[in-house]
C-alpha cells in the first residue's frame, strides 16, 4: 500500500531490489493501458491477454538494464509494439487475413462453457440491453477498420487517439521523427473515416 | 474577373499551406496565431472544413470506443508464467546468485546499488582479459630468451658464447627486435674481451661486420 504514493521510477528503484510489492504496483498501473493497447492492435482477447503478460514478464526479466532515459510507459509501449509485431509476423505465416476472433462474427453465436468471460466481441443481443449492443456493435465497428490499416499507421492511431500520448511519446514508443508520427497520423485517420463511413452516416 | 482569380489562387495556397497542419489544429497543438490563421481559411474552404470534421469525428469515435480490460485471473496467471519463465530459472538465476552473493553485498556496503554491480562485472573481466592478452605473450617472449642465453654461460668458452649470442641476435632482430634482450649480453660479452684478430679470424664476414657495428 506504501507503494500507491511512489513515482514510476521509485517503484522500479525498488523492483531492482527485488521488491514484489513495487513490482505488483507497476503492473496495476499498467495492465489495463497495456490490455487495451494490444488488444486493438491484434483485435481478441486471447491474443491481448497473452501478450499482455508477456510484456510484464519482459519487463521483469529486463530490470536491471532499464535506464530512466524514457519513461516506465514509453518502454512498456515499446515492448508491448514490438511483440504485436511479432506476433503478427507468426500469425501471418499461419493464416492469411487478421484472424482471430474478429474473423468470426459472421459464425453463429454459441456458449463455450466458459463464464470467465466474452467469447465472443458481439454478444447475443436478445439477452443485452440496446445501449450496450450499440456499443459493441461500434467496438466491433472500430476493431474492423483498425484491422484495414497498415500495422505502423495502426500503432499510431492507437496510441494517440485511444491511449493518448503524445506526439513526441509516440516517436519515442516507435522510435521515428515527429514528422512520421504526424504523416502517419494523418494518413490513418483519413483511411478510418473512410473504413467507417458507412457506420458513421447511418 | 482578375480579383477572383487572385483569390482562387490565394485560397489554393493556404490549402497547401495549412493541409499538413489540420492535425495539429484538431489535436490543439497550434499557436494562437496558427490557430486563428486557420480558421479563417476554414470560413472560405469547404475541403479542408471537411478535412477537420472527419478528423475530428474519427478522434472522438475512437477516444469513446470502450476501454478493454484485463480478466481477474491476470495477475495470478502472471505470476505463475514468471515463475516458470526459462530465462530466470536458469541464466537469469545464475547471474543472480554470482552478482546477488559476492559483487552485490560487497558493493551494497559500500553505498552502491544493484545498478553498478554489472559495469562493475564488466569492467572487472575486461580488466582480467586485458592483463592477460598484454602480459602473456612479454612474459613468455621474456623467459624463453633469458633461458636460452643463461643455459649456456657456465660451462662454455667465450667465443662459442659470442657466437651463440650472434646467432641469437640475429634471428630476433629479424623477428622481434624489442625482444631482443641478447643484445645486451652480446655487447657485455664483446667489451670484456680483448680485441684479438686471430679469433675474429674465425668469424665470417657478416658476423665481423655485426661485431664492429655493435662496437661502435
Amino acid at each position: 500500500m506504501i507503494c500507491l504514493s511512489l513515482s514510476d521510477t521509485s517503484l522500479i528503484e525498488r523492483c531492482q531490489r527485488n521488491d514484489v510489492a513495487a513490482f505488483n504496483e507497476i503492473v496495476g498501473r499498467y495492465k489495463n493501458k497495456i490490455y487495451n493497447y494490444v488488444y486493438r492492435m491484434v483485435g481478441n482477447s486471447e491474443d491481448a491477454d497473452d501478450l499482455t503478460q508477456e510484456v510484464f514478464v519482459k519487463m521483469y526479466l529486463a530490470l536491471d538494464t532499464f535506464r530512466n532515459h524514457s519513461s516506465l510507459s514509453t518502454w512498456l509501449y515499446r515492448i508491448a509494439g514490438n511483440l504485436c509485431i511479432d506476433s503478427h509476423r507468426k500469425r501471418s505465416r499461419r493464416e492469411t487475413g487478421f484472424g482471430g476472433t474478429i474473423s468470426s462474427l459472421d459464425e453463429p453465436i454459441g456458449g463455450d462453457g466458459n463464464d470467465d468471460g466474452p467469447s465472443r466481441d458481439i454478444p447475443d443481443n436478445t439477452f443485452e440491453p440496446a445501449k450496450v449492443v450499440a456499443r459493441y456493435e461500434m467496438d466491433a465497428h472500430i476493431q474492423i477498420a483498425l484491422a484495414k490499416l497498415p500495422e505502423k499507421m495502426r500503432t499510431v492511431v492507437i496510441l494517440h487517439d485511444i491511449e493518448g500520448l503524445q506526439y513526441e511519446e509516440i516517436a519515442e514508443v516507435v522510435s521515428c521523427p515527429l514528422g512520421t508520427v504526424k504523416s502517419r497520423l494523418f494518413n490513418a485517420r483519413t483511411a478510418l473515416r473512410q473504413h467507417l463511413s458507412a457506420y458513421m452516416e447511418c | 474577373m482578375k480579383s477572383e482569380q487572385h483569390n482562387n489562387q490565394k485560397l489554393k495556397n493556404d490549402c497547401r499551406r495549412f493541409s499538413p497542419q489540420l492535425n495539429d489544429y484538431v489535436d490543439g497543438r497550434l499557436t494562437s496565431d496558427n490557430t486563428w490563421q486557420i480558421k479563417d481559411h476554414l470560413v472560405v474552404c469547404n475541403a479542408c472544413l471537411q478535412k477537420v470534421n472527419n478528423f475530428t469525428s474519427v478522434m472522438r469515435l475512437l477516444n469513446d470506443a470502450p476501454k478493454h480490460e484485463t480478466a481477474p485471473s491476470f495477475m495470478s496467471a502472471l505470476e505463475a508464467r514468471i515463475a516458470s519463465s526459462p530465462a530466470k530459472t536458469s541464466t537469469q538465476s545464475r547471474i543472480d546468485r554470482l552478482f546477488n552473493g559476492i559483487l552485490r553485498g560487497m558493493l551494497e556496503e559500500r553505498g552502491f546499488g544493484l545498478r553498478f554491480t554489472a559495469p562493475f562485472a564488466a569492467a572487472a573481466a575486461c580488466a582480467v582479459f586485458a592483463c592477460i592478452v598484454l602480459v602473456h605473450p612479454l612474459y613468455t617472449s621474456t623467459s624463453v630468451t633469458s633461458s636460452s642465453v643463461s643455459s649456456m654461460q657456465s660451462d662454455m668458452p667465450d667465443s662459442a658464447v659470442l657466437q651463440t649470442c650472434i646467432n641469437q641476435h640475429r634471428s630476433e632482430t629479424t623477428s622481434d627486435p624489442l625482444a631482443d634482450t641478447s643484445a645486451q649480453l652480446l655487447s657485455t660479452s664483446v667489451d670484456s674481451l680483448p680485441y684479438d684478430a686471430s679469433k675474429n679470424k674465425n668469424l665470417s664476414d657478416d658476423d665481423a661486420a655485426v661485431l664492429l657495428d655493435e662496437e661502435m
